[in-house]
């Protein structure tokens, strides 16, 4: 019904029904926040709003009311009792001044029944209400798939930008790691290079030398001298630059006629040792002494060569032994280790980054632990890097370990760096924190990655500045329980 | 003429006496000596070297226990007695920014990596020395044989006879 047409409708319904005799049609006003019917009430009326509006509200799930809707005039209150006799389905309060007219709801019921006039009138009233309703029911529905879909497109943002945060994160942790290991590779290149280095001069020069050594004849009864020389160069003990000049400077001062060559070759053998060889030497001419001391020295040279190669590959194999250690993937998760195994490799591994700092290593017998080596050995590095970069050029770093009862096993970290300030200190083991600006060895996940593990592990760790200056994280882990008794 | 001194500084003995062999060619006219840390080295330059003669060439490795081997070429750049000394870093930890740092603070003059071979050693070393010798030395006579002849040669004869003066 066309909305101009409806105060007149009104009106017309009005005179029809004070027209019907006994018809009793009540005229009821509301305030607004009046009751006009109440959810769950039982209805006999049907009421029509001659004017104000009319709030609709219903009962959710929760207890709490809902508006559902807003009648206006010419809009009927009670249709739905009228239909199943039910008792109200909504609440109904006044929103404005409200006039409406009402109705016993089989009074209505007849009258639609047996009045054509009254039929007429009320029927466009009645198909107009209910359009309204159906049209609101279709809107709802639309609304409701609507906000379905929206919610629906949140929740899938949602979930992406969880999985784009854990992406993130697990880059950012694998990042660390590759940082870590790019210093393990640097380490263990640089700890090799030095011992290749040697081994690659080693094996040219033992050509020439050996090319001297077989240059000539050696008479018979020299023969014991040049083995001498040459089991005393196999066996010579690694000696220091100063006590290797004293000696020189010695030597150099008792024979000036040989080279300095000779002369730092020589003073590679303990005094003991050299003085038997010089009095071998010295039962021979003495024009011929000059040829055959460098001929001992051809013998001695060619045997520290040999040691060289022997000392150069036996450092290239404790580094391979540190480093399949230091991984340990061969070795199940919770084998008990001792954990000082995996802090003696990663302080070998990571040698080039701790030449420059005083080193105290602490580390008397402790219980096992039951971890994962290659992991446990991560915490190590993280903490050492830590602390190195602490530090910065020069400074010095402990390593000590030892238990608490009733079963930890602690090993502590120590530097003389600048030490951790109260306001931070805090914050070290969350994701991301660093005090370092473009960090040297890592992104500032190592703190984080290390907590992590030893939590897994079933340990913790605390961090605390030590005395007089510098940075000290402990680590306590669990001793491996005492296995259980065989009955 | 006063001995023009080799020093070289490394900490690992075996590294050490594998580049004095290498070198063991000019020992006959420059003397080798040698230092395992920087503070070993200063000693060394102090009391051994500049007593009697003069710091001719320095080959510093990088890493070095404590104080590392940049800083020390460094400090001998700063000092008059040894600034005219050639300088050359051997390393095994080719870090980009120490070697920045050691062309531009300690005037390094050549750079070489580990492993190294004796040729390039020897020529490294044969280079260097003819630069200080034609820097430093007047009577180029006694380098001739084993330092780059040509050069010192074409120097020589630039030179202005005795009788010319």
């Amino acid at each position: 019904m066309d909305r101009p047409q409806l105060p007149e409708a009104l009106a017309r319904i009005r005179t029809e029904l004070a027209s019907i005799s006994k018809v009793q049609a009540e005229s009821n006003s509301f305030a607004p926040g009046d009751y006009l019917l109440r959810e769950g009430q039982v209805n006999e009326q049907v009421s029509l709003i001659l004017e104000g509006a009319v709030e609709l509200l219903k009962t959710g799930e929760d207890g709490g009311e809902y508006a559902v809707g807003v009648l206006g005039p010419g809009q009927l209150l009670g249709l739905l009792s009228l239909s199943s006799g039910e008792p109200a389905f909504l609440t109904a309060r006044a929103r404005a001044h409200t006039q409406v007219l009402s109705l016993d709801r089989e009074e209505f019921a007849r009258l639609l029944r047996t009045r054509g006039d009254f039929n007429r009138l009320v029927a466009p009233l009645l198909l107009d209400n209910l359009v309204n309703r159906y049209r609101r029911v279709v809107g709802l529905h639309l609304e409701v798939a609507q906000l379905t879909r929206e919610l629906n497109a949140e929740k899938q943002e949602l979930k992406n930008t969880i999985a784009q945060l854990q992406a993130t994160r697990n880059r950012l942790i694998q990042q660390e790691k590759m940082a870590t290991l790019g210093h393990l590779v640097a380490g263990i290149a640089h700890e090799i290079n030095n011992p290749i280095a040697s081994l690659a001069r080693v094996t040219d020069s033992l050509e020439s030398q050996l090319g001297r050594v077989f240059a000539g004849p050696v008479a018979a009864h020299l023969l014991p001298l040049f083995q001498r020389a040459f089991v005393l160069g196999l066996n010579r003990k690694s000696l220091q630059t100063e006590e290797h000049r004293r000696r020189s400077e010695q030597l150099q001062n008792r024979f000036p006629w040989l080279g300095r060559t000779v002369i730092r070759s020589l003073a590679q053998l303990d005094a003991p040792d050299f003085e038997e060889l010089y009095q071998l030497v010295e039962r021979e001419p003495e024009r011929e002494r000059l040829m055959l001391v460098e001929r001992l020295v051809d013998f001695l040279e060619t045997a520290v060569l040999l040691r060289s190669i022997r000392i150069a590959s036996t450092r290239i194999g404790s580094i391979v032994r540190s480093l399949k250690n230091y991984s340990r993937q061969d070795r199940a998760a919770d084998e008990p280790i001792d954990v000082r195994e995996g802090l003696q490799d990663t302080l070998l591994l990571f040698g080039y980054v701790l030449k420059k700092f005083n080193l105290e290593v602490d580390l008397p017998p402790i219980p096992t632990v039951r971890c994962a080596t290659g992991e446990i050995n991560q915490v190590w590095t993280n903490l050492i890097l830590n602390a190195c970069e602490a530090m910065g050029e020069s400074g010095t770093l402990c390593v000590t370990c030892g238990t608490q009862p009733p079963d930890w096993v602690w090993v502590q970290i120590r530097d003389t760096g600048p030490g951790i300030s109260e306001a931070v200190r805090d914050k070290i083991f969350q994701t991301h924190f660093s005090t370092k600006h473009g960090a040297q060895y890592g992104l500032g996940l190592g703190l984080a990655i290390a907590r992590g593990i030893i939590e897994k592990h079933g340990g913790r760790i605390e961090v605390a500045n030590a005395i007089p200056n510098g940075a000290q994280f402990t680590v306590y882990l669990r001793e491996t329980e005492n296995p259980p008794p065989v009955p | 003429m006063s001995n023009i001194y080799i020093l070289c500084v490394e900490d690992e003995p075996e590294v050490l006496e594998a580049v004095i062999r290498d070198l063991a060619p000019f020992e006959r006219v420059f003397p080798i000596e040698s230092a395992s840390t920087v503070n070993e080295a200063r000693r060394v330059v102090a009391e051994c070297i500049l007593p009697k003669g003069k710091l001719g060439l320095v080959i510093c490795d990088h890493i070095l226990p404590g104080e590392d081997g940049v800083s020390f070429l460094v400090e001998l750049q700063q000092d008059s007695r040894t600034v005219a000394a050639r300088k050359v870093l051997l390393t095994a930890h080719a870090g980009l920014e120490a070697t920045v740092e050691a062309v531009n603070l300690a005037s390094l003059n050549h750079y070489i990596a580990k492993p190294w071979t004796q040729e390039d050693l020897l020529n490294v070393t044969r280079r260097q020395l003819t630069d200080f010798v034609l820097e430093q030395e007047t009577n180029l006579y006694p380098f001739l044989t084993i330092l780059e002849a040509d050069r010192l040669t074409e120097k020589i004869r630039q030179a202005p006879l005795p009788s010319d003066e």
